[in-house]
């Protein structure tokens, strides 16, 4: 009860105190939660790219513009041993937006766009799953429904893949998605197929096989990550960086207010020098309080870092480059409460200094 | 005949690199179990003087020996002070964030005496100074004589044998300073403690067994100890 009663005589202080911790924590909190969550998703789209083949139309420009059918589709499965699945990936027109990505997909990729809202759709059924960007920029969630080409369909689910223009669209089963597609997409036929290998190398194998097996099509994969290991290292450096000066900034803010608590008790500690309490003894009742005002700050910063992240993955202009996550990363948060007795101490070292160079005939003396 | 428990030989103290001599080869014998007032006008050198029996300080010349220890030899004055000493200032001094149960218990903890055991010795001292119905009140929450009963309260609960009071009852009224002195005088001579008092009140020096009267620095007055009395 004393850390508080002490924290209590210096309401506006201990309060100031709280806040510039908080934000401290907060800023640490969600730059850490950012910075983890960014290279989680590049990994998994790293991790996709490494272990799936694209197949498409030779002469096609890009896979949008490519076309496979299933005849095509069927050589290609007898050719590999591993899994082969088709999609169609098209360009619809919405409400509000001019264009956006429509994938037309099989239950067996659905593993590949993970719902994090909702569920997934089921086949036949007017149903679509929106990706999250395209969610946030249409202001669609899970129950509402979207018109496209006067039908309406009901959104089931949303997705995160941490991929841009993936979650910038819709997917939905293949057969749907060439409804929507409307003439633009035959019977029957579908844009590219990925075969799932599973194995980076073995995508290597697989690609070098088509491509001379079967010369009317264009396997690729494995896809070139050297530049972005380094360019997301170096996010990750600057990003720890920014944490870590954070952190240094609560870390003062709280040794400024020890050190006046320090400065305007100095008569009260002279007094417990003379009852014999050590300055061990008294800094421990003044680590108490450190303690105290860390545990409260880092509470205070993880609820500000919570809102600053929800408020930040609503807003377009950063969601449109990166998906920015709406929840904490557990780790982070329970490192941030693992701090807080180390950034108490860090607190405390000036303090420390102060009140042992303090000798108390002096403090007597003066008054 | 008994030896003196506390001696001061030949003790000086100086300030400010040496311009300003607080006490000037002072010396003189304390026995156990008395009590001791020092008198004198403001600077004579009496709070310096108790600084050093408290080892709040140390001489700069002569030595001071409490029992059988010589204070300039002992190394760590905290262990000194919770064991040995009782403070008692002319202001109260008590912690305003702790109650008048914990300002009294404060010396205790270092000490390292049992949760059970400092309770009952808070709660006597509590009954003892007229304070237990203040025991849950803050400093600023009571009267200041009940603030200085409190506070010599905390200077005794470590039953020191020797006590130092600066001009206890400086800050209060002739009628609290009375209540205050009784009560200070009563357990002190109750527990056999050694008692130096510094005031300025004649009659508060009246009480005491022996009066030492300072001048500059210097004992100008000096009735020796009876040595059979203790």
């Amino acid at each position: 009860m004393l850390p508080i009663r002490n924290l209590l005589r210096a309401k506006l202080r201990s309060v100031l105190t709280l806040l510039g911790i908080g934000v401290g924590i907060a800023l640490f909190v969600s730059v850490a939660t950012m910075s983890t969550d960014l290279i989680q998703q590049v990994n998994r789209i790293v991790g996709s790219y490494n272990t799936e083949v694209m197949v498409l139309d030779r002469k096609a420009r890009s896979p949008l513009h490519s076309r496979l059918n299933e005849t095509q589709i069927s050589s290609l499965d007898n050719l590999v041993e591993h899994e082969v699945t088709p999609v169609i990936l098209g360009r619809i027109r919405v409400p509000t937006l001019r264009k956006i990505s429509l994938l037309g997909i099989h239950e067996r990729l659905h593993t590949h766009f993970p719902v994090i809202n909702g569920r997934t759709v089921k086949p036949q059924a007017n149903e679509i799953m929106i990706g999250v960007i395209a969610s946030n920029l249409l202001q669609l969630k899970p129950g509402a429904t979207l018109t496209l080409n006067s039908v309406e369909y009901q959104i089931t689910g949303t997705f995160r893949t941490g991929s841009k223009s993936l979650d910038s669209g819709l997917a939905t089963h293949a057969d749907i998605a060439r409804k929507i597609m409307g003439t633009t997409m035959a019977a029957h036929d579908y844009s590219f197929a990925l075969v799932l290998t599973g194995d980076s190398s073995e995508s290597q194998h697989v690609i070098a096989t088509i491509n001379e097996a079967m010369p009317q099509f264009k396997a690729i994969g494995s896809l070139d990550f050297s530049g972005l290991h380094q360019t997301l290292r170096s996010i990750e450096i600057f990003a720890w960086s920014v944490a870590g000066i954070a952190l240094i900034g609560a870390a003062l803010v709280l040794a400024n207010t020890l050190f006046m608590s320090v400065l305007e008790r100095s008569r009260e500690i002279g007094i417990m020098m003379t009852i014999g309490w050590r300055p061990w003894y008294i800094l421990r009742t003044l680590w108490l309080e450190s303690l105290v005002l860390c545990l409260t700050g880092v509470a205070l910063g993880n609820l500000i870092a919570l809102w600053l992240l929800h408020v930040l993955s609503s807003t377009d202009a950063v969601t449109s480059n990166y998906s920015v996550p709406d929840a904490l990363s557990p780790m982070v948060v329970m490192f941030s409460f693992l701090l807080a007795p180390l950034l108490s101490l860090l607190g405390m070292f000036y303090p420390a200094v102060a009140v042992f160079r303090m000798q108390p005939i002096q403090i007597i003396r003066h008054e | 005949m008994n030896s003196a428990y506390l001696s001061i030989q030949h003790v000086s103290k100086f300030y400010d690199a040496r311009k300003v001599h607080a006490l000037n080869d002072v010396s003189f014998d304390v026995m156990k179990g008395e009590v001791v007032a020092i008198i004198g006008p403001s600077g004579c050198g009496k709070s310096s003087l108790l600084s050093l029996m408290g080892l709040l300080d140390r001489p700069d010349e002569g030595r001071i020996v409490v029992g059988s220890r010589n204070l300039t030899d002992i190394p760590d004055p905290y262990r000194y002070r919770a064991n040995t000493v009782g403070f008692v200032f002319q202001f109260h001094h008590l912690l305003p964030a702790m109650t008048l149960y914990e300002n009294i218990e404060a010396p205790l903890l270092p000490l390292g005496m049992g949760r059970a055991e400092r309770q009952q010795r808070v709660a006597t001292m509590l009954e003892n100074m007229n304070l237990l119905h203040r025991a849950t009140f803050f400093p600023a929450e009571v009267s200041g004589g009940e603030r200085q009963r409190a506070a010599v309260a905390r200077a005794m609960i470590n039953e020191p044998e020797l006590l130092l009071a600066d001009e206890p009852t400086g800050n209060l009224d002739s009628s609290s300073g009375a209540i205050v002195m009784d009560a200070f005088l009563r357990q002190a001579r109750d527990r056999q403690m050694t008692v130096l008092l510094v005031t300025h009140n004649q009659e508060i020096a009246a009480r005491a067994d022996r009066i030492v009267t300072m001048q500059d620095g210097k004992i100008s007055c000096l009735i020796q100890p009876e040595p059979n009395r203790y």
